[in-house]
């Protein structure tokens, strides 16, 4: 039987550039084997080494494709047309990994492929690889956050290991920077860790927050949390505050312009009256649910959906196992944000606690 | 196929952008053919990979394929650029584009690979040739590697047309339209 074959222009170098050839056979098969004998070469561009018609060459008879029809066992006559068309196809670098790795995000409505590349578009600043910055940075680096900033000068310390879950025992007097960025490259070496291996302060605030779209604070002390809220404001910056002691925590963040913490907290409390977990300890899960929180935040910042945690306090308490929230407000005579500010550059925030900066017995919130 | 840029009329360049940007997240993909009196036709094609793929891949179907391989062959014209976009990462072939060029390199004339990439802001645009390579080449992905050509912005010829194919019906028995971009 002869039928008339279809060459596409891709395949037509191996045809004497003829576009419609004849070949023998009475069915597709057949007609492939013919083409096969008649041109060198065509036969491994159509079928796979165990003789299978491979998956991107798709053959029509008559326009009808042959999965439609018989398979290559279509048969076919004097006067059918036979096309063999290669696909055209490809993808982006999204790689299997990468769909593997979130298609948990990936199935998910509100996330999707466009949320998930805002995630690993976003830019994260964590305060502290202590309690807090843990389950953050651990939770955030998962998730895909493309570059995560970690401001830590400490070093690991055993008794960090009780709540630090990024950190090891192999860590121990290792710079918590490179602890926890050991972690994140093991976990997911999709993410790039910028490594701050200083104390933060007013000289160096400035610089390094307005890297970043949102600052998850987890500092230990009174000092650093108002540096921290202070330079989050005047740099625009987003900020999801988190803070534990003992049995409690609290979380709340702040859009720039729709109040602050000092808002909240005017003026730190008097140094030494609140006990740092240094002082009084902190159980050791406590800032695994507080931590876990803030990373949602972040996470919904980033993504741009649901309601964030602002003009909100959230209050928990472990040990009745509730969670309340308080409506907190920007308060128009704040020094930082209010209608009247004063306080318009960084200040000296130790002076302001009364506190040495980073020592002693500084503050309350605490990792 | 030479070395040199490619002219691309602005026209079809802001086509292809505006195509990308209406099928993020999806990848979209397109042909444009070349006529003997040089007039260019750019064909949005559908993209008929599964949804859940759709983001990372693009699968021009081959039912759209044959009605222009045949529009080719009727008018005599050149397939000039296959194009689509990446939606998150640069404007290269990624391996996976390479994998599936791989059987068609070395067909004469085949066409440049445009990719339009939405990772960047404005859509970063980049026109390749995809070209065997010896298996030693660092580049080479399954035998072939991309090289860059570039483009250079050219004034559109007269009788050039934006299209869309629409297939309808089963898409094993497709029937494939033509219609004017913006109808």
């Amino acid at each position: 039987m002869a039928v008339k074959v279809y060459i596409p222009t891709p395949f037509r170098r191996l045809t004497g550039n003829r576009v419609f050839v004849d070949a023998d056979g009475s069915d597709v098969s057949g007609v492939l084997q013919d083409l096969e004998q008649r041109y060198p070469g065509f036969g491994e561009m159509v079928f796979s080494e165990d003789r299978q018609i491979l998956s991107h060459i798709n053959v029509y008879v008559n326009n009808h494709e042959i999965s439609t029809l018989e398979g290559s066992e279509t048969r076919v006559g004097d006067g059918d047309e036979v096309s063999v068309i290669p696909a055209i196809a490809g993808g982006s670098v999204m790689t299997a990994e990468q769909v593997d790795r979130y298609s948990r995000h990936l199935i998910m409505e509100q996330v999707g492929p466009m949320g998930q590349r805002k995630i690993n578009d976003g830019r994260v600043l964590v305060v502290g690889a202590g309690g807090l910055g843990s389950p953050v940075l651990v939770y955030l680096a998962a998730a895909g956050v493309g570059t995560l900033g970690i401001v830590d000068f400490d070093v690991v310390d055993r008794s960090n290991l009780q709540r630090q879950i990024i950190h090891g025992t192999s860590d121990i007097d290792r710079p918590k920077v490179e602890s926890a960025a050991d972690r994140i490259a093991d976990m997911n070496p999709n993410v790039t860790v910028v490594k701050h291996a200083e104390p933060l302060t007013s000289e160096n605030a400035m610089e390094i927050i307005p890297q970043y779209d949102i600052v998850v604070n987890g500092a230990d002390n009174f000092a650093t949390r108002y540096l921290v809220n202070d330079a989050a404001f005047l740099a625009g910056v987003k900020l999801v505050d988190g803070s534990i002691f003992l049995f409690e925590g609290q979380v709340t963040t702040f859009l720039p312009g729709e109040g602050c913490y000092r808002c909240l907290y005017p003026s730190p409390p008097p140094p030494g009256m609140v006990p740092s977990c240094a002082e009084a300890g902190v159980l050791g899960a406590l800032p695994g649910t507080v931590g876990a929180i803030q990373a949602t935040e972040a996470l919904k910042l980033l993504l741009e959906i649901g309601e964030p945690l602002k003009n909100r306090l959230l209050l928990y308490d472990a040990l009745a196992m509730e969670f309340r929230t308080v409506k907190i407000r920007r308060a128009p005579d704040c020094p930082l944000c209010g209608d009247a500010p004063t306080v318009t550059e960084l200040i000296d925030y130790e002076e302001f606690c009364g506190s040495p900066f980073h020592e002693g017995p500084v503050a309350q919130p605490a990792s | 196929m030479s070395n040199g840029p490619v002219p691309i009329p602005q026209a079809l360049l802001d086509a292809m952008v505006a195509h990308a940007r209406e099928a993020n997240p999806d990848e979209c993909c397109g042909v444009v053919l070349r006529f003997p009196d040089r007039a260019l036709s750019l064909y949005r094609t559908t993209n008929a990979a599964d949804a859940a793929q759709r983001p990372f891949r693009f699968d021009i179907p081959a039912g759209e394929l044959l009605h222009l391989y045949r529009l080719m062959s009727e008018r005599e014209a050149d397939h000039y650029i296959v194009y689509h976009s990446h939606t998150m990462t640069e404007a290269r072939p990624s391996p996976t584009d390479l994998r599936f060029a791989r059987p068609l390199v070395g067909a004469d004339p085949w066409p440049y690979w445009l990719l339009v990439s939405l990772a960047a802001e404005p859509p970063d645009v980049r026109v390749w040739r995809i070209v065997e390579a010896a298996d030693d080449d660092p580049e080479a992905v399954n035998g072939v590697k991309p090289v860059e050509v570039g483009y250079e912005v050219a004034p559109l010829p007269p009788g050039s047309a934006l299209l869309r194919l629409e297939s309808s019906g089963d898409q094993r028995r497709p029937v494939v339209t033509e219609r004017p971009l913006g109808d």
